[in-house]
């Protein structure tokens, strides 16, 4: 369980990265979702104890983050991916592992080795584990930075753009080894993929400006857009300027928008399903960001 | 305490590895450790007054008997202060033993002191480095204390400097084996544990911490170029060539011994104490990266 009360960071120079964010986050997956500089990173750096915050409290699974030995304690169950990961070149996948091993504390050389091998067999590296890290791929680097992040089964896992750089099967592979692990630990998704969360998440937060805009289940911030959401053929003129142009596909009658907004000047709009992506595009568009959870 | 054993000892293990797959310091070793053979045996296999036979002692005057190239007898005379006391040991020691030996010691320095020189600029960028690959996030998402941390950094690199060193000890010993007839290689072993060891990892930890006060590894040589004089500094005052001067030609205020292993005792016991202000400044800078570390991490 992860505790977050009246969580505030402003940086030096007075940027204010967090205003006051209250969260409470179970067991399962929690997705994440922003734009840049709406305090995603901040928090989840602040969760991974890198990062004080400048006021209010922040407790893992009990572990109060305002003391060092609450952070240690934090630390010694959380697996952590960040957004940008580089590796040590000179190390094979095998010796990064292990020395990672080492680092989170998993003591018996046996169980380092068996982990080891369970995880290069998850991330299907095990006939490149024996290969200079500076000779792989984005993708392979990207699995190994998963790999570490599983090492210790931890109980809280935070994991910042984890499929970027996956090609779309090692995508749904990752998000199927995500939802497998969530069954008894709490994993914060942070995605700009909006897709990633619809597919593996239950419980989702929107954050924008440093504030939680939305907190609530995926299908809640679909529903939230129901009924606004359309599809227009409007041949060769794009649409109104007011409208929000979720997509547009290229037909032989002309091109189809799928939009959101006032459409009474479009006599033959159709409604549409809205999607979560939608869903979450008509949340920003509510720049107070008012909207609650049906 | 196990926990933190374990990744003081996996952080040697990895760090030294990364080291020696990055092969700079092998290459400057090896630059250097030729540079050393070439030089030096130029000093060993041609000595001024050619091999040392006998000393005989008379009051305050010391007669050196060499064998020069051609065959001949040369008798050099040397004086002796009259405050000093004469270590009449030497009248009955193997001194073309004790001379060779000290030869090398003689010979080694110039090449130690270079080595020492060119490597801290290599040894600053381990902190860095770990910005340079985007790791130093992951690394402190672990429950790793800062203690940890900054003693596997610097013991890492204390191993493989003093790995590289110990390496380039041999070769210069076997090498020189080849040159003298008789060598104290115990006296060189020993030499090489109370000097070398200890004035290794002084040196590693001054570059480990002090580069580790920037995370561009560009910086960080520019750091390194400044812990060059402090390293020289350390070497020259902890060095104790005086002391070793002890074995041949006695010097004004020194300690006359009573045997030769006495001599070469007090002129080990001079190295350790002469270190003695370096290894207190390394605690200081020690403890001041350590409070850095924790006022960034507040």
């Amino acid at each position: 369980m992860i505790e977050v009360h009246g969580l505030t960071k402003t940086y030096r120079g007075g940027v204010k990265a967090l205003s006051g964010i209250d969260l409470t986050i179970g067991t399962g997956m929690f997705g994440l979702v922003g734009p840049n500089g709406a305090g995603k990173t901040t928090l989840m750096r602040i969760l991974a104890g890198l990062l004080r915050p400048s006021n209010g409290a922040a407790r893992v699974f009990g572990h109060d983050l305002a003391t060092a030995a609450g952070r240690h304690d934090a630390k010694a169950i959380l697996g952590y991916l960040p957004q940008e990961l580089g590796l040590y070149p000179n190390l094979n996948a095998y010796e990064f592992l292990d020395y990672m091993a080492i680092l989170k504390g998993i003591i018996d050389a046996k169980e380092r080795r068996r982990q080891i091998d369970d995880l290069l067999g998850k991330v299907h590296l095990t006939d490149a584990a024996k290969r200079r890290l500076k000779t792989y791929s984005g993708g392979m680097k990207r699995r190994i930075g998963i790999a570490q992040a599983l090492l210790g089964n931890p109980k809280l896992l935070i994991v910042d753009e984890p499929t970027s750089g996956l090609d779309p099967e090692e995508r749904v592979r990752f998000r199927n080894l995500l939802s497998d692990m969530a069954i008894d630990r709490t994993i914060i998704l942070s995605t700009h993929i909006v897709e990633d969360i619809s597919q593996s998440c239950n419980d989702l937060a929107v954050m924008k400006a440093g504030a939680v805009v939305f907190r609530g289940a995926p299908s809640d911030l679909i529903r939230a857009a129901r009924g606004h959401v359309w599809m227009i053929q409007n041949g060769a003129t794009r649409p109104d300027e007011r409208l929000t142009i979720v997509s547009s596909v290229q037909l032989a009658s002309g091109v189809q928008y799928r939009v959101m907004g006032d459409v009474s000047a479009y006599p033959n709009a159709q409604l549409a399903e809205p999607t979560l992506e939608d869903g979450y595009l008509f949340l920003m568009r509510t720049e107070a960001g008012t909207l609650q959870p049906v | 305490m196990n926990l933190v054993l374990l990744q003081i000892g996996g952080m040697i293990r990895y760090e030294a590895l990364m080291q020696f797959r990055r092969r700079m310091l092998i290459l400057i070793a090896a630059f250097f450790t030729t540079g050393m053979i070439i030089l030096g045996s130029g000093m060993i296999t041609t000595p001024s007054n050619g091999d040392i036979l006998d000393v005989e002692i008379d009051g305050n005057q010391i007669t050196t008997i060499y064998r020069q190239p051609n065959g001949e007898l040369l008798y050099s005379h040397h004086m002796l202060p009259n405050d000093t006391e004469f270590p009449r040991w030497l009248a009955d020691a193997d001194i073309p033993m004790i001379h060779d030996t000290w030869h090398l010691l003689l010979t080694y320095m110039p090449g130690l002191i270079l080595l020492a020189v060119a490597i801290p600029p290599l040894l600053t960028e381990i902190i860095p480095l770990d910005a340079r690959f985007k790791m130093t996030e992951l690394i402190w998402t672990k429950p790793l204390s800062k203690a940890a941390f900054l003693a596997g950094k610097v013991l890492s690199v204390w191993f493989g400097f003093a790995g590289v060193m110990a390496v380039a000890a041999v070769i210069l010993f076997v090498f020189a084996r080849t040159q003298f007839r008789t060598l104290d290689a115990w006296l060189y072993i020993r030499y090489w544990i109370v000097l070398i060891l200890p004035l290794t990892f002084v040196v590693s930890g001054y570059s480990v911490l002090l580069g580790g006060l920037t995370r561009s590894r560009r910086a960080s040589l520019f750091i390194g170029l400044a812990v060059l004089p402090l390293a020289l500094w350390t070497f020259m005052g902890s060095a104790a060539m005086t002391s070793m001067m002890n074995f041949l030609y006695p010097m004004p205020g020194t300690p006359a011994y009573e045997s030769y292993e006495a001599t070469a005792a007090g002129m080990l016991m001079s190295v350790l104490t002469g270190l003695m202000p370096y290894v207190l400044l390394l605690i200081a800078i020690w403890v001041g990266m350590w409070a850095i570390l924790r006022v960034r991490d507040a």
